[in-house]
Order: structure tokens, then sequence, then C-alpha cells
């Protein structure tokens, strides 16, 4: 933890966390890329998100998660929409709320390209509707009321999005920088997000950031299933 | 419905600030953002909300609600067109979901219309979004869907549900459907499935043959089977709610009450297929316009099987020539004067007619034409007490079922009314002020913001007027000399529409010349470019058949190059039918038109401009419309369907009437045009003119029609009287008494005898097949005894003419008040009858016959003739000129000389044995020109 970002490394070294989230990919997407195949760009990008999704499992465990290409990272494409919703029924309905964890990977010795963390934030309230809140939480909605015939949960995340930052209490954020560690200053920078979401009427914004040593060497190796 | 709003979520404000912004730029709306999201929000309480019934009248806020959230982001796609393609297709896509969810699939089939080019061809996941939204599109959407199985199957089962009604072929739809959600992972996608479910519980609720099962109604009659089977898949939520109320079973009488383009002509096909019972039976549909009786004889054609006969009774007064023979069904669509004609000669047939129809039932209202079409159901009316089993359907958009119309059509136990306010088009209405302000109001149409009222200004844009000097004059060279400067700003505001909307502009003016004008200054302001599409296929013919036949029409031939055109009664009827089509093809910018076009046919306007809101009255002066006509006229634009809004601009035309227009009264007279909201009742043409000599004249001959249909009714002139409109209003039940009374007085002096009860002499009798009123049949007989010598036949009909010119029946007054008058510089001369006749006749082009007037050769007009004629010249007098001797033509040789001659076949046996010789028959055939199709 750094003041209010939640900074994730290695313990005890990058190489440990490398290993164990190889296992992780190993269990729950089984295969890799062939040797003789490229590693799209996309594909960084994607293992950001499962390596996100592989954190939150273990810091959020009750909280279900549903995303778009955590679990698919080697498909080659990676959707626009928001990365990782993770939502907490409640007890209590009322209780209910949702994290949008959208997730920006670079293997850059800058991390400037984080401030686009911004923008997606932005366009849940925006006019193009393939990528607003309510539609992310409709097609959850679908997901929980046809696919896992769980009509009543559906109807519970019915007023979870406002129309509004401010309206939207029970939507929370967690920006999420998946970084190289030898880049300077990603703690500070997702501090500053964190604080400029909150100044756009957002309530409840953590922010994460998430830093491997030779972050691109690493995922190409990871992509491949090597150690 | 429990639909929650929390309070930070302001709907009707919302969507006054959308549709205003659209059409503003309203710099005060900060985004588009803010407004999506709240429509958004209120569309996702919907996809499980089973108790979302839109037919249920305790959920009309909440639909309310959903309608303003459906038009909000039809306004966003609309508004945000330019903006990146990902955002505009999204908010497409989101407004089709939304109009689906509210029932409203017109609006959503228009939405997919419209933006056919944008969508491209869909993925198979969202054929099935766009199918189930806008059922429509099923046959399009299959198409495209060829190739994935599942969602294939869905539309299949879709298809079968449509066609069925039945809850198994829901059932299975619904698990296909749902199956569509295990097949992407495309957020976007399944967030528009999930939206769409609640489109495919009001395809549930709104299918036709769905509502036919909820009804109970067994469908044992082939034409229902027919209709069913034609491509009208889903119901308008006003239709169903009709067929849930037992339209289909109860046999009374029936007062549809809706707005424009809410299906009423279904519910009229619906009620004469329903009312068949055995082979012979005939239904009647009355349609004051023949264009409009066009339109609905082709949808009966299209719905009704082969085995039902449609005849097509329009024009005049003419004794009818079609079969009804007992081997068939028969549906017959006539204009009141023709069913007239249809009733007094075929009485044997009146017990076969199991359902009237009255469209545009409000045109009871209008002079000698409303109590021909008042005593017309009148008729009808007395032969149900008579035991006869038919059923009487009035419809109307403008005119409510009150207890007036209710108790005219039996009262309590014998009628029912259908009255619904559920629109499928918004209609936004606005005034453009001569301070150069366009100003949108609330209006009436939609939920109000609190503290708002319907002219409460919604927003405005600043649009000068071109031309700003205008002062009010009673004087007609002031006025004639401000309209073109007037008509050229309404140019500017009509280009201004046209860059905003793309879609075509009527313009209702007052006067024909008013329309050429103003189609004149449009065109100016349409500059051609080598750019520009070529003319559609319509307006090429249209083009053609001017530079053929009617070069005078140049002008006209020069606006339809640029997309614009006029439309009036003096345009040839081919020309007017091509510009119709036209405009039915989307061909057209604009079209400046006199009332022809405005009411009752269904032609596709985007928006309406009132240009001319002083309309000819009965006097000399134009006043002001009534809000009546208005509601009507702004019924022409936005078509359900076609559109999903409708704009009504009242141009703030400063010129007219000193007491209408100065600056300080003109605001309350528009004011009351566009906002009264006071439910007028239907009224009888007799309460606001009985003095009317043509009124009269239309009572009493439609009360000798009465008295032969009805040989055994004691005191037919009480029962005629009763039965009435007229005579449902105590005030004026004795006034109507009177009058029947005196109309009898009269008839028992050689028409009729009391015998008790009344039976027609055979003068009687003869005189009411004339279907002219028993004083002019008494002054036909005395020109019959008293014909002079003629070396033609065109001689004898311009005496015959000259002498009949003053009876009521005959329309054209400035004709007849030229008469006796040398000086009158009215076109037509006494003693160039004959040539026109023959002319006529010879089926002469009108301009040519126009033209070769030997008196015009006295003319001082500044423009030759032959300049005007071959259209060298236009704007001259000679226009108005040739509007009079258009409307003389077809008003007293197309329609009063040819029912006048065949009047006097009926009654040459009354007059002396010159007249017993003639064929007037064949006089008569020789002047009509109007065919029966």
């Amino acid at each position: 933890m750094n003041g209010n970002v939640i900074e994730w490394v290695g313990n005890p070294n990058c190489q440990a966390a490398h290993d164990a989230f190889l296992a992780w990919l190993r269990q729950h997407i089984g295969f890799f890329i062939a040797p003789s195949d490229p590693v799209h760009v996309s594909v960084f990008g994607n293992l950001g998100e499962s390596l996100s999704l592989y954190i939150g499992r273990q810091e959020m465990p009750t909280l279900e998660c549903f995303e778009v290409n955590a679990t698919k990272p080697f498909k080659g494409i990676s959707s626009p929409e928001i990365d990782l919703c993770w939502i907490h029924f409640d007890s209590v309905s009322a209780n209910d709320h949702v994290v949008f964890q959208e997730v920006k990977t670079t293997g850059d010795t800058r991390v400037d390209y984080a401030d686009t963390l911004i923008d997606d934030y932005d366009k849940l309230f925006g006019t193009n509707l393939q990528v607003s809140a309510a539609a992310r939480i409709n097609a959850i909605r679908a997901k929980l009321d046809v696919s896992m015939n769980r009509p009543r949960f559906a109807d519970r995340l019915a007023n979870i999005v406002g129309v509004s930052e401010e309206t939207s209490p029970r939507l929370h954020l967690l920006p999420t920088l998946v970084y190289d560690r030898i880049a300077p200053g990603a703690g500070a920078k997702m501090d500053l997000i964190r604080e400029a979401l909150i100044s756009k009427g957002w309530g409840n914004v953590t922010a994460w950031t998430v830093g491997m040593y030779e972050l691109r060497n690493r995922f190409e190796r990871l992509a491949r299933g090597q150690a | 419905m429990n639909l929650l709003t929390p309070s930070w979520i302001n709907i009707a404000r919302t969507e006054t600030t959308a549709f205003a912004a659209f059409r503003c730029n309203d710099p005060a709306v900060t985004g588009w953002n803010r407004l999506v999201s709240q429509a958004q929000y209120i569309l996702s309480q919907l996809p499980n909300a089973s108790d979302a019934t839109l037919l249920d009248d305790r959920n009309k806020q909440a639909y309310e609600i959903i309608t303003a959230s459906t038009r909000i982001l039809d306004l966003a796609a609309q508004a945000n067109s330019a903006t990146d393609r990902e955002t505009h297709f999204s908010l497409i896509l989101s407004s089709i979901v939304a109009f689906g969810a509210a029932g409203n699939f017109a609006a959503a089939m228009s939405v997919i219309d419209r933006n056919r080019e944008y969508l491209g061809i869909p993925t198979a996941h969202i054929a099935a979004v766009l199918a189930t939204n806008s059922p429509y599109h099923l046959g399009d959407m299959v198409r495209h869907t060829a190739s994935n199985r599942p969602v294939r199957r869905y539309l299949e089962a879709f298809g079968r549900f449509l066609g069925s009604g039945n809850n198994e072929a829901m059932a299975d739809a619904e698990t296909h459907f749902l199956a569509l959600f295990n097949e992407t992972d495309d957020v976007f996608t399944l967030n528009l499935l999930y939206l769409s479910k609640a489109a495919l519980r009001q395809v549930n609720e709104l299918s036709f043959a769905r509502a036919m099962i909820s009804a109970r109604y067994e469908i044992k009659n082939t034409h229902l089977r027919s209709i069913l089977a034609s491509d009208f898949k889903t119901l308008l939520p006003p239709q169903c709610r009709a067929l849930l109320n037992g339209f289909l079973d109860f046999k009374g009488n029936k007062i549809i009450s809706q707005p424009t383009s809410t299906g009423k002509s279904f519910l009229a096909e619906l009620a004469i297929a329903s009312s068949f019972q055995n082979l012979g039976d005939i239904g009647v549909i009355i349609t004051p316009y023949v264009a409009l009786g066009r339109q609905i004889a082709k949808a009966l054609r299209k719905h009704l099987p082969a085995s039902c006969d449609v005849h097509h009774l329009y024009g005049g007064y003419r004794v009818p020539s079609d079969r009804f023979d007992n081997e068939s069904y028969h549906v017959v669509v006539a204009t009141p004067e023709r069913l007239d004609a249809w009733m007094r000669f075929n009485p044997d047939f009146l017990e076969r007619v199991r359902c009237v129809v009255a469209d545009e039932m409000h045109l009871i209202e209008s002079g000698a034409r409303g109590i021909r079409l008042e005593s017309l159901l009148t008729r009808f009316r007395l032969l149900q007490k008579r035991g006869y089993d038919l059923q009487i359907v009035l419809m109307s958009a403008v005119s409510p079922s009150d207890d007036g119309v209710q108790a005219w059509m039996g009262g309590e136990d014998l009628v029912r009314s259908y009255q619904d306010t559920w629109k499928p088009t918004a209609r936004r209405v606005a005034i453009w002020r001569s301070t150069g302000e366009l100003v949108w109001f609330a209006g009436s149409d939609q939920l109000l913001p609190p503290g708002f009222a319907p002219h409460t200004e919604a927003g405005k844009v600043r649009l000068a007027w071109v031309h700003k000097n205008f002062y009010p004059s009673s004087n007609i060279g002031v006025n004639r000399k401000l309209a073109p400067l007037a008509m050229e700003n309404v140019a500017y505001l009509v280009e201004h529409l046209w860059n905003q909307f793309q879609e075509p502009i009527l313009c209702i003016c007052g006067t024909k010349y008013t329309t050429r004008l103003l189609a004149y200054s449009v065109a100016q302001r349409f500059q051609s470019s080598p750019s520009d599409p070529p003319p559609g296929p319509r307006t090429g013919e249209a083009i053609q058949l001017i530079s053929g036949k009617y070069p005078y029409l140049a002008v006209l031939a020069e606006c339809l190059l640029k997309g614009i055109a006029y439309h009036n009664g003096s345009l040839p009827h081919d020309l007017r039918e091509l510009i119709e089509l036209a405009v039915l093809e989307q061909e057209l910018k604009c079209v400046a038109a006199t009332t022809t076009l405005a009411e009752g046919v269904d032609l596709p306007f985007r928006a309406t401009i009132l240009v001319d809101w002083l309309f000819p009255g009965g006097g000399k002066s134009p006043i002001p419309i009534s809000s009546k006509l208005f509601k009507n006229i702004a019924g022409r634009c936005g078509r359900a369907g076609k559109h999903t809004e409708g704009d009504v601009i009242l141009f703030d035309n400063p010129i007219g009437e000193e007491q209408f227009t100065a600056g300080h009264t003109r605001p309350a007279w528009q004011r009351r045009i566009l906002f009264d909201e006071r439910v007028e009742p239907l009224t009888s043409a007799l309460q606001f003119e009985s003095v009317n000599p043509a009124i009269g004249a239309s009572l009493e001959s439609q009360f000798l029609a009465a008295i032969q249909e009805n040989p055994n009714v004691e005191d037919i002139a009480s029962e005629f009287a009763a039965s009435l409109l007229y005579g449902r209003n105590a005030e004026t039940d004795n006034n109507a008494l009177h009058l029947l009374q005196s109309a009898e007085s009269y008839l028992l002096q050689g028409f009729a005898e009391r015998n008790s009860p009344l039976r027609l002499t055979e003068f009687g009798a003869a005189s009411n097949q004339t279907g002219f009123c028993p004083r002019s049949c008494i002054k036909i007989c005395d020109a019959l005894s008293n014909l002079g010598q003629f070396s033609s036949k065109d001689e004898l009909i311009a005496d015959l003419l000259v002498r009949l010119i003053g009876l009521p029946e005959q329309s054209v007054h400035k004709f007849t008040e030229s008469l006796g008058k040398p000086r009158s510089k009215y076109c037509v001369k006494i003693a160039e009858i004959p040539q026109i006749l023959q002319k006529w006749r010879e089926d002469v082009p009108l301009q040519i016959i126009f033209a070769e007037m030997p008196h015009w050769t006295k003319s001082k007009s500044k423009v030759a003739l032959s300049d005007w004629l071959t259209g060298k010249s236009p704007f001259s007098s000679w226009d108005e000129q040739f509007d009079n001797f258009t409307a003389f033509c077809s008003e007293v040789i197309g329609n009063f000389l040819p029912w006048l001659l065949r009047a006097c076949e009926m009654l040459k046996r009354f007059g002396d044995a010159n007249a017993q010789q003639i064929n007037w028959n064949a006089l008569a055939d020789d002047l009509d020109k109007i065919a029966d199709e």
C-alpha cells in the first residue's frame, strides 16, 4: 500500500509471481501460444487483465467476476469494454455493489499510458452505448438471468447504474496499471488518476499497480507457457 | 407496473430538452450523454418487468415515461449522426430496442429503414434483435441468418408465433431466443438481446393472431383468416386494445376516435370482414376523398380474399353500374355522393349491407357535403331501427366520441366507443415568428415537465426572416405585393428544415396561387448542381408529361427538376397522381399544396409548414383555420412506419385582414389554433348554417330518400329528425323537426301522398332517383316542359345550364354571380359555353379550351396568352383565370351537368314531348369523364 494506491509486487520476487501466475494459467486457460506463432500485442494487454483477475480472485474471493478478455488471453483480439466486473451480492440487496476494474498494461519505461484509464471510465456515461456502464451491467444481467438461471440476481443489478458518476454510488472503480517495475512513478501516477476520477464525481475509487521486472519478456514467456 | 424513477431522473424535462436541443443546437445542453443515460436507466428496468403490460391502463404513466425514453434515444441517434461510427451505431440500435420495448414496432421499423445503409448487413445476433423489435423485418432478417442455426431456429419459431399466436409457439420462440444469450460474449449484443426481452413480451401482447385468441374470437370467417395471413402480424396498441374490448364480437355501432396513424382503417377492414355472414353480403366504406378511397381500396385488395369484390364508387352523383351478385362478398368504397345514388337505385341491396364505415366523420360539419354524410348515416340508422342487421362504424382523428354522437348511434346498449390517445410518432409544434425566432413549444403530445404547459417554449433558434417589412392590410393589392416576399421567407424555412431533416416537407397554403408562388420560391433556393442525382422515376414521368401535354406548367417542371412541386385542384388529375406517387416514393423535397393533400391521405412527409393560417372561409376574407383542421393537418406529417417524429411549424404570416394580423392580436389567434385543448363535440352542419340553401336542399333530398326507404314508418319526418345528429341536441331538436315538417309539407304538393305513412308519388319516386332536392326537381321539370329548339346538343345543354344555374346543388357561385353582368371578369362567358362543351367532349386539353375562348381577344393583360400557354411567362393573371376555369370545368361540366342531365332523363316523362325525345343519359355520359375503376 502506498498512500491510496495498492501496489502488487512479487513475493519474494518477480519469478515467484511469474511461476504462480503460470500455474494459474495452466489450470484455468490450459493452452498457450505455439513457439512458432507470433504473440500479438493484444495478448500482452489481455495477460495484464488475466494477471489482475488472478490477483483479484485471491484478494476479493467473495466477489463474482465477469470478464471479457482475461480468461481468453491468447485469442488475439481485445474487446473495448470494462475489463473486469466484480460483483458483490450482499445479504442486504441495498448493499450490493459492482467494481469496474479497468486494466492498462505497459512494458515501457514510462507509465503515462495509465492516463487513458480516465478516458475509459469517462465512456461509462458517454454516448457510445456499446461501452456504457448500463450496457456492461445489462450484459452481466443477461448472463445471470439466462445462462446462470439467476433472474433475481439479475434484477438486483437493475438500479446499480445511475445516470451519472454521482448517482451511481454502488459502482466502485478499480483502475489498475500492470507495468514494468523499471518504470518509475507508477504509484504516484495511479494516485493522480484516482484523484481525477474522484473529482469527476466517482465516490469509491481504489487504484492498483501490479509491477514485474522485465514485464514484456515475462509475458512473452507466459504466453508460450514458459517459466 | 411500478416503474421506480429516482428523484434525479426527470424524464419529461429530459425529453423536452432533447427535442429542443436537436432542433436548436441548444448551448444549454452540456452533452447528450446525460440525456441518454436517463433513457438507458429507464429501459434497464424493463427486461424482467413481466407486469409491464402496455394494454393495461394502469400502466399508462409508466409507458409515457418509457415513450419519453425511446424518444430521447432516437433524438440522440439523429443528433449524433456526425459523431464516430461506433457511437452512432450504438445509438441507432439502442433506439430500435427502446421502441420495441415500448411496443412501438412501427417506430422501430422506421429507424431501421432510415438507417438501412448505415446498418449494413447485420450479424446474425443483431438480425435477431432487429426482427424482434421490428417484426415487419422478419423476412429480411431471416435472409441474413442463413448460416447461423441458433438464430435461424429462433426466427423461424418467432415467425410461427406471429402466424399462430398460440402459447406453445411463443414458448418455443422464447426458448430459442434465450438460447442466443449463450451464443455470444459480445457485451453490446448481450445488452441488446437482454433489452429485447421486453420487445418479445410486447410482440406476445400485440400479435394480431394472439389478440384474436385473447379476445376469444373464433375465426370462422375466411375474410379474417385472409387478413391474418397477409402481412399484418402485429397490431398497434389502440388496435389491440379495441380487439380485446370486443371490437369484433360487439355487433352494435362503433365509434373509433384515435389519433392519425394509429390504424383506424385496419379496424374498419376488420369490422367489415367480421360482419360478413353469407355470400352476397355487402360492406360499405364512405370516404370523403378519391385519393383516400384509392388508398383504402388498395389495402382491402391486399388483405381480403379473392372471393371478396372491392367496388370503387368515386366522384359525384351517378347511377351505379357495378354488379353485386350473390356469389361473392362485396366491399363498396364510395364518396358520399356516389353512395347516395347507389342506395337510391339499389334499395334491394340495403338488406345485404352488414357494415357501414364512415371515415373522417368530422366532415359531417362541412356544409352541404356534411349534411349529406350525416343524412346518409341517418338513413342507415333508420334501417337499423327497422331491424336491418347492419352495424355503423364512425372514425375520426379529431372528433371525440362524445355523448351526442353516442346517442345518435343508438345510446349505451347499441354503441361502443374505442378512444385512444396512443401515438406512434411524436408531434412537435413550432412557430417561426416575424422576430426571426423559430420557437419550439412543449406541445401536448408528451409528458410535460412540471410547470410546463403546451405553449411553454421548449427551445428556440435564431432564424431571421429574409424579408421583414410587412404590415397588416385589408387591401388586396397590397397583400398581393407582399405575398412573394412572404413566400421567399417560407422558402428559407424550407431550406433550413430540409438541411436538418433531409426528408419531404409539406407546405399547406390557403390558395392555389400561393402554392405556385411558394414552389417557385423554394426551387430558387435549391440551386442545381451537376452532382445532384437525377429526378426519381415518378418525378421524371411528371416532367415528361408536362413537356408533352401541359407546356403551360413549365414552371412546375422546372421546380420538379429540383425536387420541388406544388399540388392543387387546378392541376390535371394525371399529373396530380404522379406527384402523389413521387411523394410516396420520397422523391421530392418539398410540396406546396392546398388542403387537397392535407386531409386524410397517408403520405410520408417529415414536416408540415402551415404557410397560411388564414384560410378562405364563407365570407370574402380569409379567416383563422379551426383548431380541428389544424390538428388534422398536423397529422399529415410524421407517419407511422416512416418516421418517429413529425414537425408542424406555423409561419407567422403577417398578410391578411388587420383584425387577425395586427401585431397585438396575431399571437392570440395563433395560440388558439395551435394549443386549443378544448375537445369540441361533433356538430351537425345544420347547427352552423341552417340558412344556407345548399344545406337545406341537401337535407330535403335526403329526406326524400328516407321516405322511399321507410315506406311503413308512420311519421317519417319525426323519425328522421330524431335520428339526425342535429336532432340529438336538445336545443336543436325542435329545429330539426321544424325543418323536416316544412320539407314534408312541400313534398305533399306532388312528391308524396299521406296515406299514413307517407308514400312517394310516381313523380316523387322519380325525383328521388335524381338525387336533387324536390324544389330543384320542380325547376328541372319546368325547364323540361319548356325546351326551345337548338341546332346542337351543346347549345341545348348550355341553355339548360343557364336556366338552372341557380339550383343550390350547383356550387360554383362565381359563375352564378357572373350571369347577367356583361362586364364580369369571370373566365367563362355564357355565349361560349357550347363551344367549351364541344371541346370538352372531344377531349381537347383544358388549357387549349381555355386559350381558345374568343373573349380573350379583348383581354388587356400585359402577358400574351400564347406566352402563358407555352410556359414562357409564369405568374401572370392567366394562372388565376385558369384556376377559375378548371374549377368551372371540374364542378360544372364534369360534375353538375352530368348529374343534371341524368336527372332530366329520370324526369323527362314529366316534361314536354320535346324533352322526352332526348336521350339525356347519353348526353351525360358524353360529359362524364370519371370512369369507375
